[in-house]
């Protein structure tokens, strides 16, 4: 194919576009070859996704993530992690996390049993503080332990906008320049360059020097082949018929008003449980969709509305 | 025939995507050039996942990247009906299905003219539109930004009144970090501890949201941001009235604003009605008070204060909300125009219990609100 692309062209041009065609090549066979890995490893992934992530493998950068709850956003570094064949370091981020908890700390009890041993000692007191200040009584907390680690691992910063904007600055040092300064120690560069995947529900609007400094996918609900992929792949004992019609409910539910719309996850454990219970036909199970609406419902409110009436209209509409 | 490199031409698209509002440095340009092999790359799928990967920096530009993409780099595909249905759509989006943005054209051009710098990039774009009169903002662009600002400045609140600790001489709590550095001079005795303390709690708000025909300029700026404070706030409530009241916090609390701009547009008997604003304020005070407000609440009414009720009964209503509640704050977008005033029996019967009369026609007025509600909170 490339020869015929080639046929009539100069020498310098035939140069030219051979490497930008085996460029292309090459990208293509990564994307084609990192997508197949995914879905061994149970994760179905869109082209746009593998490119992505092809591209934070390649220019090193951070990846963020955001989309709906239950669409598949922490599973990426989980998946990741699984691939590479390395570690995954999680920090859940939560209101008022701080760097005590997020990159060290010095172990305090450790301190003060140390400054008790040195006091009959004849050190000055900046030789003591340099004890007890040293890598013997640091805690590694997951930022810290994702730079120090020889293999680069996978870390998942998850929900990052549930913390404040006084952590994400602290960040950005760590997602630019991959170090962290610690006062008493002093700048640590990292040892190798984690592969760091950022999740967000969108509750908040992030600062846009943290969005500048990584890569941006927003992952959205997946389509009916895609789901119906997905739910095959993670539940094997499932039926053609079943599983098309789960995927079909779940798809037609998302349309209605709901509060909180079912993810994937949610449809995984539906599907599970229908399994579990032997359904094989949603048609004639109307009561069975309706006792077990706890998997794909997560408010009162979706409670209320997902009466029997909208199961049924549901069934007729797309079963 | 003329053909344009095809690193200019990348680049002309990265200068496109820039004037269409995206965010975008010198390295996203290098690496979307190195990535593509700093030249035209065949597969337009690949090209444009590269690009958007590299190029977005939320769900908004995410959503409008492709048809930026197809636009730029495929014009002759987007055929007349395709173009002005994304027009319709742009539109649509603009108004949020609540209101449209008016004016004449006169006033229009004469407002673009003082503001000549909207369209380009950097803080003195944010300028202009911080302090741009909402109602004369008819770039698409320009008037979504500020929508988009107006309820950022609402969840800047949030982060303003955070339930963190911080450090102080006295607390309830002894940080033992701070503690043993402060004390390494006593031999790590803890003479002088340190303590935290818990920031000041969360406030409470109450917004009640005229939204009445004549507030139809001013509702997409105020709408996002009583979306904001409703979503920082989780107690906060929200209420939307004209001749009816209704309330509207599930709708405003919607984390998806395409989801919520389609709720409201199928609740179209909430927007554009009459105003009777007393009525409202006594519906509220008979079927939600008692429930809603609490001693520590502060109301926010955002309304022009246009109404066909008594005077009278709006001040006693009023005082009926002042009584059980600790502040209310009347946020006016008439207010910071030249040649408003506010009506006579207005000020006689309504003024005497809001404890706050502000503009809000404007993101500066609006984050005058936020200041004020941020430092009010220290007072208490």
């Amino acid at each position: 194919m490339m020869s015929s692309v080639l046929t009539g062209m100069s020498q310098p041009f035939k140069i030219y576009f051979s490497s930008v065609l085996m460029h292309h090549s090459a990208m293509k066979n990564l994307i084609e070859t990192l997508q197949l890995k995914l879905s061994n490893a149970g994760y179905i992934a869109d082209k746009d996704l593998v490119t992505t992530l092809v591209l934070m493998e390649q220019l090193g950068r951070p990846l963020l993530v955001e989309g709906e709850a239950g669409v598949g956003k922490t599973e990426i570094a989980k998946v990741l992690a699984k691939i590479y064949d390395c570690s995954l370091i999680r920090l859940q981020c939560y209101d008022g996390l701080d760097a005590n908890n997020a990159v060290y700390e010095w172990n305090y009890t450790h301190q003060l049993l140390s400054i008790k041993l040195l006091e009959g000692s004849k050190e000055s007191l900046d030789q003591r503080e340099a004890h007890i200040f040293n890598e013997e009584y640091l805690l590694e907390r997951p930022l810290l332990k994702a730079i120090r680690q020889k293999t680069p691992p996978v870390l998942l910063i998850d929900e990052i906008d549930r913390t404040d904007e006084a952590f994400e600055a602290f960040l950005l040092e760590l997602l630019s320049d991959f170090q962290i300064t610690i006062p008493e120690l002093g700048t640590i560069h990292a040892l190798s360059v984690p592969r760091v995947v950022l999740t967000s529900n969108g509750t908040r609007e992030l600062s846009d020097a943290l969005r500048r400094r990584c890569l941006y996918h927003y992952l959205d609900y997946p389509d009916p082949e895609k789901e119906l992929l997905i739910v095959r792949s993670r539940i094997p004992g499932i039926e053609t018929n079943l599983s098309k019609q789960i995927v079909s409910f779940v798809q037609a539910l998302r349309e209605s008003e709901l509060r909180k719309r079912p993810g994937v996850a949610e449809t995984l454990d539906w599907s599970a449980a229908l399994l579990g219970l032997g359904v094989n036909d949603l048609k004639n199970n109307i009561d069975i969709i309706y006792q077990t609406r706890a998997c794909l419902l997560k408010t009162q409110d979706d409670m209320t509305i997902f009466a029997r009436t909208l199961i049924n209209r549901l069934v007729d509409a797309v079963l | 025939m003329n053909i344009q490199p095809p690193d200019s031409r990348l680049i002309g698209f990265i200068h496109h995507l820039r004037h269409e509002g995206f965010v975008i440095g010198i390295q996203e340009t290098i690496d979307s050039m190195t990535m593509l092999n700093s030249s035209y790359n065949p597969d337009e799928s690949l090209s444009r996942h590269i690009i958007r990967s590299l190029t977005c920096r939320d769900h908004a530009e995410w959503q409008r990247f492709d048809e930026l993409f197809s636009a730029y780099w495929f014009p002759y595909r987007i055929k007349k009906n395709e173009s002005s249905m994304m027009a319709s759509i742009y539109v649509r989006q603009r108004r949020g299905g609540i209101a449209g943005i008016g004016g004449s054209s006169k006033e229009h051009i004469d407002k673009l003219m003082e503001s000549a710098d909207i369209s380009g990039a950097g803080a003195g774009r944010q300028r202009t539109i911080s302090k741009a009169d909402f109602r004369f903002l008819n770039d698409a662009r320009a008037a979504r930004e500020a929508e988009r600002q107006a309820e950022r400045l609402a969840l800047l609140l949030r982060k303003k009144l955070k339930r963190r600790r911080v450090i102080t001489t006295h607390g309830d709590k002894i940080d033992i970090r701070k503690s043993l550095r402060s004390n390494l001079k006593f031999g790590g005795l803890p003479v002088k501890p340190a303590y935290t303390q818990r920031r000041r709690e969360p406030p409470h708000i109450i917004i009640l949201h005229d939204v009445s025909h004549s507030m139809a300029w001013n509702n997409p700026l105020l709408f996002r941001f009583a979306r904001g404070i409703v979503r920082a706030f989780p107690a906060s409530e929200a209420f939307a009235f004209h001749t009816r009241l209704f309330c509207v916090t599930g709708l405003y609390r919607e984390r998806s604003l395409e989801i919520m701009r389609s709720r409201l547009e199928a609740s179209n008997h909430l927007w554009l009605g009459g105003t009777c604003i007393a009525d409202s304020l006594a519906y509220f005070n008979k079927h939600h008070a008692r429930q809603a407000v609490r001693h520590d609440s502060i109301i926010m009414i955002l309304s022009d204060g246009f109404d066909t009720n008594d005077p009278k009964q709006l001040g006693s209503e009023l005082e009926n909300i002042k009584s059980r509640a600790r502040q209310i704050i009347w946020l006016n977008p008439m207010l910071g125009r030249d040649g408003f005033a506010p009506d006579e029996t207005f000020m006689q019967f309504a003024a005497p219990h809001i404890d706050r009369f502000a503009p809000a026609h404007s993101l500066a007025a609006l984050e005058d609100a936020i200041r004020y509600l941020a430092g009010y909170r220290k007072r208490i």
